[in-house]
């Protein structure tokens, strides 16, 4: 009985130093309160980076950073990974943008058109 | 997520065909698939000798990679634009290009824009005034030039570009909103030769963009990765975000956009046709590429422009 008690005890503890780290000014939009130094997914985008809570899958992840699946292909070490996935404790998720190109035809001044159809 | 054809983990989804492939199986099916569409739209055979432009970016240097795998006659041209952009981004691209060729043991045609008319793109585009500020239009005129000609001189039966559904369905996107009669009827996988203009294919514009990124990665093919830095905030980009949003929300319809588009476009259902006579070509007397215009072509006449201003202004914008 007292080891079971020890044992209730001890969770208090870490549960308390868990309260004690909380950053009380992080709460999200969606109400959610980050949780520094507990195990996050990281998602690299560019030079941006974002975190998210272990246990997501990737869909989920993109939808709360607000970046369009189709937009993206995410890799996990050098292996892309598909949108059922589900991120771990200290992943490192890789985000490689897919959209290209610069100005197109339809940019062009429509007084041009001939010209530029026919050099 | 499991492979369609093996049951193993599948690395690529491509939910508008309710496809998903592992790597293995995803790096056969997009070589069958480009086979496909070169039959399906008659864009060349074997015995033709291929221009693939090449930028050094996925796209182009997949298409590049997917022709030498299937076996076709396909060399190089890349384009040396002269932008820096504080990136290197022209000489990266050129590394990487000419990495590539030399990996694949294939021939690569490089053109430096400067070299040949005095001046590189951005330069170019500010002499001459054109573009809005940008030299993107100048770009695309010098590109289109420059690889019609490389093509013709050198023999060539078709000029093939990495041009996939994104940039199709952008450039369709942009078009319609405009409804610019003469750009949408011209649109398509393939530009017939004619009046002095190479053949012009587009082997990929069936692929999302997101397919060749995919496609680049698991061949391990080194592209250059940064955006020219011309391109931010560059209006096809923006159409093509808000053309994944819809594909977000409703999976295939760029394809579907894309393709009935060509579907109505060859039933003759969008516009009359005399629209597209070409009536009015002459030759430009300075380079011999078809032109609307009686005199010289456009541009022969940015080059002539940039070459009459004033030597203090071109020496200022070089430095």
């Amino acid at each position: 009985m007292a080891r079971c008690q020890g044992a209730r005890s001890f969770s208090a503890a870490i549960y308390v130093d868990r309260l004690a780290s909380w950053n009380l000014d992080g709460f999200d939009p969606d109400g959610r309160i980050s949780l520094e130094g507990a195990n996050l997914v990281k998602l690299v985008l560019r030079n941006k980076e974002y975190e998210v809570k272990p246990g997501m899958t990737l869909l989920s992840a993109l939808q709360k950073i607000n970046i369009l699946p189709e937009s993206v292909i995410a890799t996990r070490e050098g292996e892309m990974i598909l949108d059922d996935e589900i991120l771990k404790d200290g992943d490192v998720i890789k985000l490689i943008a897919v959209i290209s190109g610069g100005s197109c035809r339809c940019e062009e001044r429509s007084d041009e058109a001939m010209t530029l159809r026919y050099l | 997520m499991k492979c369609r054809k093996c049951g193993s983990k599948a690395s690529v989804n491509m939910r508008q065909h309710k496809l998903a492939l592992c790597k293995e199986h995803y790096l056969e099916w997009v070589p069958e698939q480009t086979e496909r569409f070169i039959k399906k739209y008659e864009m060349f055979t074997r015995s033709d000798k291929i221009l693939v432009a090449v930028s050094g970016g996925k796209d182009s240097l997949a298409l590049w990679d997917i022709l030498t795998r299937l076996g076709y006659q396909a060399d190089g041209l890349y384009l040396g634009l002269g932008i820096d952009g504080g990136i290197n981004y022209s000489h990266e691209s050129q590394r990487l290009t000419e990495k590539f060729a030399n990996e694949h043991n294939l021939k690569l045609h490089i053109v430096d824009i400067e070299k040949e008319y005095g001046q590189p793109i951005p330069v170019l585009s500010e002499i001459s005034h054109r573009g809005h500020g940008k030299p993107c239009a100048v770009c695309g005129l010098a590109k289109r030039h420059e690889m019609n000609r490389i093509a013709r001189d050198l023999g060539y039966d078709v000029l093939a570009t990495g041009h996939n559904l994104d940039d199709e369905a952008a450039v369709l996107f942009g078009n319609t909103l405009s409804w610019s009669s003469e750009y949408l009827l011209r649109q398509g996988p393939v530009l017939p030769a004619s009046d002095g203009l190479a053949r012009k294919v587009k082997p990929l514009c069936r692929f999302y963009e997101r397919e060749m990124t995919a496609y680049s990665l698991a061949r391990g093919i080194e592209y250059i990765y940064e955006e020219c830095p011309f391109a931010e905030g560059s209006q096809s980009i923006y159409y093509k975000e808000l053309l994944n949003q819809l594909e977000t929300a409703r999976p295939g319809a760029k394809l579907t956009f894309y393709l009935r588009f060509l579907e109505a476009r060859n039933r003759g259902d969008l516009f009359i046709e005399k629209n597209i006579e070409r009536a009015h070509l002459h030759s430009c007397p300075k380079c011999g590429q078809p032109t609307s215009t009686d005199d010289l072509c456009s541009f022969c006449r940015l080059i002539d422009k940039v070459n009459s201003a004033p030597a203090a202004v071109a020496g200022e914008e070089a430095a």
